[in-house]
C-alpha cells in the first residue's frame, strides 16, 4: 500500500491518460439504476394500489460503510495524494494498475471496483476489467463480480448446442400440439438420463454425509401411493415426481427417505430407473438383499442393464457370492471393455476369492481392510455408471452379442474345473470354489505358494484353490479325523483359532470323500470351523461353513447361532434375525438369541420403519421332531457362545478345562435322565453347578429330576434359580408349576402355568396341566368352604366329634397312601395307640379289655383277628375274666370265622376250647339269639370241614356240645 | 466451471401485453400458460397462451370485473385443471378455463385485495384434501377447501388489538402424508409465521427485518426441507426446516442477491436444490443450495439444532429494467420457465444444463 503511495501517479503505464484530481472531479457521474418502484408506479398507477408497498429507493451495496476503508484513508495524508473518492473515501492513488496488481485485500478491491464501475471518478474500462480479473483471482465468488448480464441468445452458444436447445423445444411443441394431453416422450428419457447421473455425482460429494437427525416423519410417510382412479399417464407422472423426490433425498444424504420415495414411485408405476436408484440407495444403507432384489427386477425388465449388473455385483460381493459377482462384472466388461470401475471391482473380487479360499489367510484386521476397499469400489461404481451414461445407456444388442461367447467361456471353465477335480468329492468344484478352502494358509505347508499362483491365474483359482489339504499340513495327515477334531477343539479352547480352523479343515478334507455317512461329523466339523472363523472375524467364512453344516444337518443349533452372529457382525440384520428366530424355535430358552433378537428388532425398526418385517425373508418352520433332538445339545450353546471373544482369550486354559468337564458332567447327567436314573442325574447336575452356577438349563434339568423323585421343594428351588438367570424360561416355569402342584400350592402353580401359556401358547401339556390345576384348585376351594361350615357347626354342637374327623380325612386323603386304618371313630387318637400296642400282646385283663372294647366299637374283625392271633388261647379265660359279653363273644366268633379259620383251624379250635372255659360262658350262651347261634354253628362246620392233625372230628363234636349246638 | 458449462438463461419468446400482468402460471401437462392482470380500464383479465413453433398464440382471453392479482393450479386435479384466482376485491374464484363465464367456486374471502394464493392437494402434489390458502391486505390468511362452500377451513388472523399486517405471501408445505400440512405466511413487516394445519397452531415465527415478498418450500409434498424467503431489500434467506431448535428455531443462510427487492423465488420442480429469484431491477438469479456436511448438531445443552448450508450463484441475467413480478417453472419440462414483468411483457425462458448442476 505504501509503495503504491510513493509512486508518482502520473506515470501509470497503459492507463491511457493520467488521473488528475481535476479530471476526476469533472468526470461524468452515472446515476444509480432507477428504482423499479417508481418506474412501475409511473407506468401503471393502478398497480401500486394492488401491490404491497415497498420503499422507492432500494438500498445498494455501496451504502455499506466499512471501518476498514476509513482506516486506509487515514494512512494517506492529503499532502501526498489528490484526495479520496467520494464513496468509501479510497485514496485516488489506489485507482492504479500497479496498486491493484499488488493489493490482496479483497474487500478493498471490491470497493475499488465498485468505485470504478460507478464511474463517479471517471470511466476507465481497462482498469475496471483489470480490477475484475485481479479480484477474480483472489476471490472467485466475490459478490462484486456479479454483473448484470443480458439473457443468453443464440450467439452465446455453439451452433450444435443451439440446435439442440432449439430443436428440443420445437419438438416438444410440435409433439404437444396433436396430442395435447400426452407428456412428450423425450421428457421421460431426459429425466431418466440425468437422474442417474446426478445420483452418481452426488455419491462422490456426499459420501460422508451423515444421515439426518429427525426421522420422525419417515415413519409417517406411506409406502404406497394411492393410484385409484388414475390414468396410466397420471401414474407415470406421479411416479416420476416421487422418483425425483427420492433423488433429492438421496442427494442430501438421506438414503432412507430416498428408499421410501423410490418405493412410492414404484408403487405408482414401476420403472427401471426407480428400481435401479432404489438399489443404489439400499446399497448405501447396506441392505444388500433388498438391493439385490431390485437389481434382479431391473434385469428382468431390461436385461443387460449395466448399472444393475454393477450394483448386483456389489451386493454379491458383500454377500460373499464372489463367483456371481465376477460373472456380473465380466458381463459389464464385455459390453464396456474399459469400464474402469468394473475392472477394479473385478480385480478386488478376484482377490477376495483368493483370500477367502485359503481359509484363514486374512486375519480379522486384514479382512476389515478388504471391506474398506469395497466401500471405495462402490464409489468407483458410481463414477463408472455415470460415465457409462454419457456413452449412451446400455446397448442391448451389444450386450447380447457379447454374452454368447461369455457363456461358452463359462462352460469351458466349468469343464476344466471338473476335470481337475476328478478325484475330489462329488460335492464338486463350483461350490468349493467359493468356500474357504481348507488347504493353504499363511503359515501353511508347501502348497500355499502354489495356490497363490493358481489364484493369480484368474478364474480357475476358484476350483483349484480348494487344493488338497492333506499335503498342505503334513503333521495333520497322520491323524484321523477324530484326532484332528479333538486337536482342533483343544486349540480352539486355548484361543488359537486359526490353528484350530486348520485342523478342522484337515478333518473335513478327510471325511468329505466318505460323503453322506459322515454327515453328522462333517456338520460338526463345519460348525466348529465356523466358530473359529467367527472368532477370527472372518464372518463370510463362518457363514459359508454354517451353511454347509446346516445343509448336512438342518436345524442344528450351533451353526444357526453362529451364522446369526456372523450376519449380525456383517450388519445383515434381516438374515441374522431370521436365524435367531429359527434358533428360538428350536429352543426358546437361549438367552443369547433372545437378547440378540431384541437388539436386532430395534435396529431393523430404525432402518426399515414399522413395516420392517415385510423385508424379512420367511422364517423357516422347524419340524416338530427337531426340538426334541436338539433339546440337550442345545443347552450347551450358551456357555461356549455367550462370552465375547476377548474374554475367551484371556481366561484361556483353566476355563477351557472347566468347560470341558462341565459339558461332560452334563452329558452324563442327561444320559442318566434318559435311563430314568434320576438320583445319579441329580448328583451330576449338582457337580455341574459347582463349576458353573449360571447355567439355566442345568437347573431346569435338575428340577426335572427332582420332580420325578417327588422332591417338590427342591425342584421348586431349582426352578427359582433358573428363572433368576433367565426370566423367560418356559421350561422352568412349567416345572415350577408342577412342583407347586406337588406342594399343593395350586394358586402359584396356576400362575406359573399361565406364564408358560403366555410365553408359548403351543405347549399342550401346559394347557392340560392348567385345566387340572384349576380343577384341583376349585375342589380345594370347595373343601375349604365346607370345612368352614363344619367348624361353625362344631361351635353349635360341641360334643359332635365328626368335626375333627373331616379335616383329618381330607388331608389324609391327599397326603399319603397309608390311610386305611383311619376308619376308626372319634377316638382315633387312642385307637391308633392301641393298634401299636397290639404288637406287644395284652398282659392283663384290663389291657385286653381296653383293646377289645376299642375293636368292638369299630366292629373291626380284622383287628380282632389280629388280637386273637397274638393272644395265647389258654390265656383267654383269664384275659376275658368276667367281661365276656354277647357282642364281644359274637365279634370273636366272627373274627375267627371270617379271618382265622381258613388260615389256622387249630388256633380256632384252641380259642373256642378255652373260650368255653371262660367265666360267664354258660350265661352268655343262654343270652345269645338264634341267629348268633347259627353263626357259631357255621364256624364249627367250617372247622370240621378242614381236617387237621391238631384236633379230630370227635374233638370238634365234643366242643360243639359244649356250645350247646 | 467454464462459461459454457454453466447453466445459461435464454429468453426464448417475449410478448408484449396490453395490460399490467401480475401473475403467470403454467397449465399442468401442457405447453400452455395463463397470465393474470389488470386492464387499464380497471377490469381483470386472464389470458391463455400456448407455445407454438417458437411463438406464443393467444388461445383465450377472459375479462372479469375485478383485477386479478394471483392464481394457482395447485389444488385441482390433473383432469380438471381449474384455475383458482384472487382478485383486488378480496374474492377467491375457481375457474374452469373451458367454460369461464361462471366460476366453479366463488367466495368473498377477504375484505381487501388478495395478495397471494397457493394451492395443494391437486396435481398429485401433496397428500390429503385439496386446499387453497389466500393471504390478504386485511391481515388474514385463510385456508379454503373447494369442496366447502363459503367458509374457510382455517383462518389465521391477528388477535384483537394487534396491528393488522399486510400479508404478502403464503406457501403450503410439509404435506408428506394425509394429515400433515403447514402454511407459511410472510408479512410486510418482515414477519414469517409458520402455521401447523394439523394442530391448528403457530409452530414458528421469525422476523427478517424487511417485508417478506415471497416464500416457498423447496417441495410442498415432503417433510419440510427448506424454505426460501425473499425480502424487500434485496436479500433472501434459506431456512433448513428439518431441524427445529426449541429457542433458535431453524438455521438459515442469507444472501444479498439483488440490488432491489427480490420479488419472487421459485424452486425447480425437478430439483429442489435449485431455485430462481426474480429481482426488482428485472434481473433473474439462479441459485444452488449446498448442504453442510452435517445438517444438524447438538448445542451446548445437547439439543439438536440445524446447520445451514450455503448458496452459490449459478447464473444471472437482466431481462428488463422493470421488476419481474412473477415466475413459474414448467412442472413438465425441465428448464422451461415463464416470467412476467411490469414492462407489460411475458417471457418464456429456457435454462440449460440444469441436469448437470
Amino acid at each position: 500500500m505504501k509503495l503504491g503511495a510513493v509512486r508518482p501517479i502520473g506515470g501509470v503505464a497503459g492507463a491511457g491518460q493520467p488521473i488528475t484530481a481535476q479530471n476526476l472531479i469533472s468526470a461524468s457521474r452515472r446515476s444509480a439504476p432507477s428504482p423499479w418502484g417508481a418506474a412501475a408506479a409511473a407506468t401503471r398507477p393502478s398497480c401500486s394500489a394492488g401491490l404491497p408497498r415497498r420503499p422507492c429507493t432500494p438500498k445498494s451495496a455501496e451504502s455499506e460503510t466499512l471501518v476498514n476503508a476509513a482506516m486506509t484513508s487515514k494512512d494517506y495524508p492529503s499532502l501526498w495524494g489528490f484526495g479520496t473518492t467520494k464513496t468509501f473515501k479510497i485514496p485516488i492513488e489506489h485507482l492504479d494498475f500497479k496498486y491493484i496488481e499488488k493489493c490482496s485485500d479483497v474487500k478493498h478491491l471490491e470497493k475499488i471496483l465498485c468505485v470504478l464501475r460507478s464511474g463517479e471518478e471517471g470511466y476507465y474500462p481497462e482498469l475496471t476489467e483489470f480490477c475484475e480479473k485481479r479480484l477474480k483471482n483472489l476471490a472467485p465468488k466475490s459478490r462484486a463480480l456479479r454483473k448484470d448480464k443480458p439473457a443468453a441468445t443464440a450467439s452465446s452458444f455453439t451452433e450444435e448446442e443451439w440446435e439442440k436447445i432449439d430443436g428440443d423445444l420445437k419438438e416438444k411443441h410440435s409433439k404437444n400440439k396433436p396430442a395435447k394431453k400426452k407428456i412428450p416422450r423425450d421428457y421421460a428419457e431426459w429425466d431418466k438420463f440425468d437422474v442417474e447421473k446426478e445420483c452418481s455425482k452426488i455419491d462422490e460429494d456426499y459420501k460422508e454425509k451423515t444421515v439426518i437427525d429427525n426421522k420422525s416423519h419417515l415413519s409417517k410417510i406411506e409406502r404406497q401411493v394411492d393410484t385409484a382412479g388414475l390414468t396410466e399417464k397420471d401414474r407415470g407422472l406421479l411416479a416420476v415426481r416421487e422418483k425425483e423426490k427420492g433423488n433429492e433425498a438421496f442427494n442430501s444424504g438421506d438414503y432412507e427417505e430416498a428408499v421410501m420415495y423410490y418405493t412410492r414411485s414404484i408403487s405408482a408405476f414401476p420403472t427401471v430407473a426407480a428400481y435401479n436408484n432404489r438399489a443404489q440407495a439400499e446399497i448405501k444403507l447396506q441392505n444388500w438383499n433388498s438391493a439385490f432384489q431390485d437389481c434382479e427386477k431391473v434385469l428382468q425388465l431390461e436385461p443387460g442393464n449395466i448399472k444393475a449388473l454393477l450394483r448386483r455385483a456389489t451386493t454379491y460381493k458383500h454377500q460373499n457370492k464372489l463367483q456371481e459377482a465376477i460373472e456380473d462384472l465380466r458381463k459389464v466388461l464385455d459390453v464396456e471393455p474399459d469400464n474402469d470401475l468394473a475392472k477394479k471391482t473385478l480385480s478386488e473380487v478376484e482377490k477376495d476369492v483368493k483370500n477367502s479360499e485359503p481359509g484363514s489367510r486374512t486375519q480379522s484386521k486384514g479382512k476389515r481392510m478388504v471391506i474398506e476397499e469395497v466401500e471405495n469400489s462402490e464409489d468407483e461404481d458410481e463414477k463408472g455408471s455415470g460415465r457409462k451414461h454419457e456413452n449412451g445407456s446400455g446397448d442391448k444388442m451389444a450386450a447380447q452379442r457379447a454374452r454368447a461367447p461369455r457363456d461358452m467361456g463359462n462352460i469351458q471353465k466349468k469343464l476344466t474345473g471338473k476335470s481337475e477335480g476328478g478325484k475330489r468329492p462329488a460335492r464338486g468344484a463350483p461350490r468349493r470354489g467359493r468356500a474357504p478352502g481348507p488347504g493353504a494358509e499363511k503359515r501353511g505347508g508347501p502348497l500355499a505358494p502354489a495356490t497363490a499362483s493358481d489364484g493369480a491365474n484368474g478364474q480357475s483359482s476358484g476350483g483349484r484353490g480348494a487344493g488338497d489339504p492333506n499335503s498342505s499340513d503334513a503333521p495333520a495327515v497322520r491323524l484321523g479325523p477324530d484326532g484332528l477334531k479333538s486337536q482342533g477343539n483343544e486349540l480352539f479352547k486355548s484361543g488359537q483359532f486359526a490353528e484350530a480352523a486348520r485342523r478342522y479343515s484337515a478333518a473335513i478334507a478327510q471325511l468329505e470323500p466318505a460323503g453322506s455317512e459322515n454327515a453328522d461329523d462333517l456338520s460338526i466339523l463345519y460348525s466348529n470351523r465356523a466358530a473359529c472363523y467367527l472368532k477370527e472375524g472372518n464372518c463370510s467364512g463362518c457363514i459359508q461353513d454354517c451353511n454347509r453344516a446346516l445343509e448336512l444337518h438342518p436345524f442344528s443349533m450351533k451353526p444357526l447361532l453362529r451364522r446369526a452372529m456372523a450376519y449380525e457382525t456383517l450388519e445383515q440384520y434381516g438374515k441374522a434375525y431370521v436365524d435367531y428366530k429359527t434358533v428360538l424355535q428350536i429352543d426358546c430358552g437361549i438367552q443369547l438369541a433372545n437378547d440378540s433378537i431384541n437388539r436386532i428388532t430395534r435396529i431393523l425398526m430404525e432402518l426399515d420403519g414399522p413395516n420392517w418385517r415385510e423385508n424379512l425373508s420367511p422364517i423357516p418352520a422347524v419340524p416338530t421332531s427337531e426340538p426334541l433332538r436338539a433339546w440337550l445339545p442345545a443347552t450347551q450353546m450358551t456357555p461356549d457362545q455367550g462370552g465375547d471373544p476377548s474374554s475367551h482369550h484371556s481366561q484361556s486354559i483353566t476355563e477351557a478345562i472347566e468347560e470341558k468337564m462341565f459339558k461332560a458332567l452334563k452329558e452324563e447327567g442327561n444320559e442318566y435322565v434318559k435311563d430314568k436314573n434320576y438320583k445319579d442325574a441329580i448328583s451330576k447336575y449338582s457337580e455341574c453347578l459347582k463349576i458353573n452356577d449360571k447355567e439355566c438349563t442345568i437347573y431346569t434339568n435338575r428340577a426335572l429330576c427332582y420332580l420325578k423323585l417327588c422332591q417338590f421343594e427342591e425342584a421348586k428351588q431349582d426352578c427359582d434359580q433358573a428363572l433368576q438367570i433367565d426370566g423367560d424360561n418356559v421350561k422352568a416355569y412349567y416345572r415350577r408349576a408342577l412342583a407347586h402342584k406337588g406342594l399343593k400350592d395350586y394358586q402359584k402353580s396356576l400362575s406359573d402355568l399361565n406364564k408358560v401359556v403366555l410365553l408359548d401358547p403351543n405347549i399342550v401339556e401346559a394347557k392340560m396341566e392348567l385345566e387340572e390345576v384349576t380343577r384341583l384348585l376349585n375342589i380345594k376351594d370347595n373343601l375349604a368352604s365346607f370345612n368352614k361350615g363344619k367348624e361353625r357347626r362344631k361351635i353349635e354342637i360341641q360334643e359332635v366329634n365328626e368335626g375333627n374327623e373331616e379335616p383329618e380325612r381330607t388331608s389324609g386323603d391327599i397326603s399319603a397312601d397309608c390311610l386305611a386304618s383311619e376308619k376308626g371313630g372319634g377316638r382315633s387318637g387312642p385307637l391308633e395307640h392301641s393298634q401299636r400296642l397290639e404288637i406287644s400282646k395284652p398282659t392283663n385283663a384290663y389291657e385286653f379289655g381296653q383293646v377289645i372294647n376299642a375293636v368292638n366299637m369299630r366292629k373291626d374283625e380284622e383287628a380282632c383277628a389280629h388280637l386273637l392271633a397274638i393272644t395265647a388261647p389258654k390265656d383267654l379265660p383269664v384275659l376275658l375274666s368276667n367281661k365276656l359279653e354277647g357282642d364281644i363273644f359274637l365279634l370273636l366268633v366272627q373274627s375267627l370265622k371270617n379271618h382265622i379259620v381258613a388260615k389256622d383251624p387249630s388256633l380256632v379250635y384252641q380259642h373256642l376250647l378255652y373260650l368255653s372255659k371262660a367265666e360267664r360262658f354258660k350265661m352268655m350262651l343262654t343270652l345269645i339269639s338264634k341267629g348268633q347261634k347259627e353263626q357259631i354253628k357255621q364256624l364249627f362246620d367250617d372247622l370240621s370241614d378242614t381236617p387237621n392233625h391238631h384236633f379230630t372230628l370227635e374233638d370238634v363234636q365234643a366242643l360243639k356240645s359244649q356250645y350247646e349246638l | 466451471m467454464s462459461a459454457f458449462e454453466k447453466p445459461q438463461i435464454i429468453s426464448h419468446i417475449q410478448k408484449g401485453l396490453n395490460y399490467t400482468v401480475f401473475d403467470c402460471k403454467w397449465v399442468p401437462c401442457s405447453a400452455k400458460f395463463v397470465t393474470m392482470g389488470n386492464f387499464a380500464r380497471g377490469t381483470g383479465v386472464i389470458q391463455l397462451y400456448e407455445i407454438q413453433h417458437g411463438d406464443l398464440k393467444l388461445l383465450r382471453e377472459i375479462e372479469k370485473a375485478k383485477p386479478i392479482k394471483c392464481g394457482t393450479f395447485g389444488a385441482t386435479s390433473l383432469q380438471q385443471r381449474y384455475l383458482a384466482t384472487g382478485d383486488f376485491d378480496g374474492n377467491l374464484h375457481i375457474w374452469n378455463l373451458e367454460a369461464p363465464e361462471i366460476p366453479v367456486y366463488s367466495v368473498k374471502g377477504h375484505k381487501e385485495i388478495v395478495n397471494t394464493i397457493d394451492g395443494i392437494g391437486g396435481l398429485g402434489i401433496g397428500e390429503g384434501a385439496p386446499e387453497i390458502v389466500t393471504g390478504s391486505r386485511d391481515g388474514t390468511v385463510k385456508v379454503w377447501d373447494p369442496r366447502q362452500k363459503d367458509d374457510p377451513v382455517a383462518n389465521m388472523e391477528p388477535v384483537q388489538g394487534e396491528n393488522k399486517r399486510d400479508c404478502w405471501t403464503v406457501a403450503f408445505g410439509n404435506a408428506y402424508n394425509q394429515e400433515e400440512r403447514v402454511v407459511c405466511a410472510g408479512y410486510d413487516n418482515g414477519d414469517i409465521k409458520l402455521f401447523d394445519l394439523r394442530n391448528m397452531s403457530l409452530r414458528w415465527e421469525t422476523n427478517i427485518k424487511n417485508g417478506v415478498c415471497s416464500l416457498e418450500f423447496d417441495r410442498k409434498d415432503i417433510s419440510m426441507n427448506k424454505l426460501v424467503a425473499t425480502s424487500l431489500e434485496g436479500k433472501f434467506h434459506v431456512f433448513d426446516m428439518r431441524t427445529q431448535h426449541p429457542t433458535k428455531g431453524f438455521a438459515s443462510v442469507s444472501e444479498k442477491a439483488h440490488k432491489a427487492t427480490v420479488w419472487q423465488v421459485r424452486h425447480l420442480p425437478q430439483n429442489r436444490e435449485l431455485f430462481l429469484t426474480a429481482g426488482g431491477a428485472g434481473s433473474l438469479h439462479l441459485w444452488k443450495y449446498e448442504y453442510p456436511v452435517q445438517r444438524s448438531k447438538k448445542d451446548s445443552e445437547g439439543v439438536e439444532m440445524g446447520v445451514a448450508g450455503s448458496v452459490s450463484l449459478l447464473q444471472n441475467v437482466t431481462l428488463s429494467t422493470q421488476p419481474i413480478s412473477s415466475l413459474d417453472w414448467s412442472p413438465d419440462k425441465r428448464g422451461l420457465c415463464i416470467c412476467s414483468s411490469f414492462d407489460q411483457t411475458v417471457r418464456v425462458l429456457i435454462v440449460t444444463k440444469l441436469q448437470t448442476v
